[in-house]
């Protein structure tokens, strides 16, 4: 079955479709939301979103691109606003913390030494905080180019950036990572 | 200390080679089923509130008006019809049964004579 054909029967709101839609991209949505959030139950949660999103809105996509890229930029939009709505409580949260005094200690989720070495689940929980760091435009890039393992232009095509600019901005978010990464190593 | 900073940058470059190494997440069993049943849920949710913004801010300011008015039309038919009631009723009473209405003394003059 062609593309064509495929959104017809979506935007004629039949459920096999969708039902398709869903089955085919389930996984890739899933994990893009999780690069972002760094949590299953929240990725499968906006990863819900987005699908709702996709068919309540499916008669506004005009073919021009992939369907599974429109459903990436669905995605990276509805993670970045869930980042930021979850901010924003913990920075309420935090404040009645403080006036309740009752804030809690941080507890360093690494807590390993340099000279004995991190084991790999450690760095990887290291190099995901550093990547929540990064600039929005970074993060996307380097999300959508090391979870997805989307090529440069699709990245491009999802961001509806240039080739060169994607590829400035996945350069960019290695040597911040890095800087990151090393400042990290040497406080310890 | 030479020792360290070899270590520490070795370090650096295993955690960034993670980078090409990222565990993929998958959806985990029932993922349509879930979105499903969400949907239906919400669906149902919403079936007394109109979907389109514009609807919705009538159906907002709408609501309120009909209620009002409803109370309103509703009060005033009662009143009217009570009042007419008991007229009547006591017309038919006086009619029925050969009735004089009393003069009742002014109480309320005399009082404040």
């Amino acid at each position: 079955m062609s593309d064509l054909n495929f959104i017809k029967q979506l935007q004629a709101g039949e459920p096999a479709a969708f039902r398709r839609l869903v089955e085919k991209n389930q996984d890739r949505i899933v994990n893009t939301c999780f690069g972002f959030l760094q949590n299953q139950q929240d990725a499968e949660d906006i990863a819900q979103n987005v699908f709702i999103e996709a068919y309540q809105s499916i008669n506004k996509f005009r073919g021009e691109s992939k369907i599974s890229t429109w459903l990436y930029r669905i995605a990276v939009n509805k993670s970045l606003n869930y980042i930021k709505i979850q901010k924003r409580r913990r920075v309420i949260q935090s404040l009645e913390a403080i006036v309740m005094d009752h804030r809690e200690k941080e507890i360093p989720a690494v807590t390993d030494t340099p000279e004995s070495g991190l084991e790999k689940t450690e760095r990887l929980a290291l190099l995901r905080k550093a990547m929540q760091s990064l600039p929005n435009n970074q993060k996307i890039a380097i999300t959508l180019n090391k979870y997805e393992e989307l090529s440069y232009q699709e990245v491009a095509n999802i961001m509806d950036l240039s080739l060169s600019a994607v590829t400035a901005l996945i350069n960019r978010g290695k040597v911040n990572l890095q800087k990151k990464i090393s400042n990290f190593y040497k406080k310890l | 200390m030479k020792n360290k900073n070899l270590n520490v940058e070795s370090e650096i470059q295993k955690t960034m080679d993670l980078l090409d190494d990222f565990p993929k997440i998958q959806a985990r069993y029932g993922f349509y089923d879930r979105l499903t049943y969400r949907m239906k849920q919400e669906e149902s949710a919403s079936m007394a509130i109109p979907s389109k913004p514009i609807w919705r801010i009538l159906h907002l300011a709408v609501t309120p008006v009909v209620v009002s008015a409803g109370i309103f039309i509703g009060v005033f038919i009662g009143l009217g019809e009570q009042t007419t009631t008991a007229d009547a009723n006591l017309e038919t009473l006086i009619e029925t049964y050969g009735l004089s209405v009393p003069s009742v003394p002014n109480y309320f003059n005399a009082e404040t004579n």
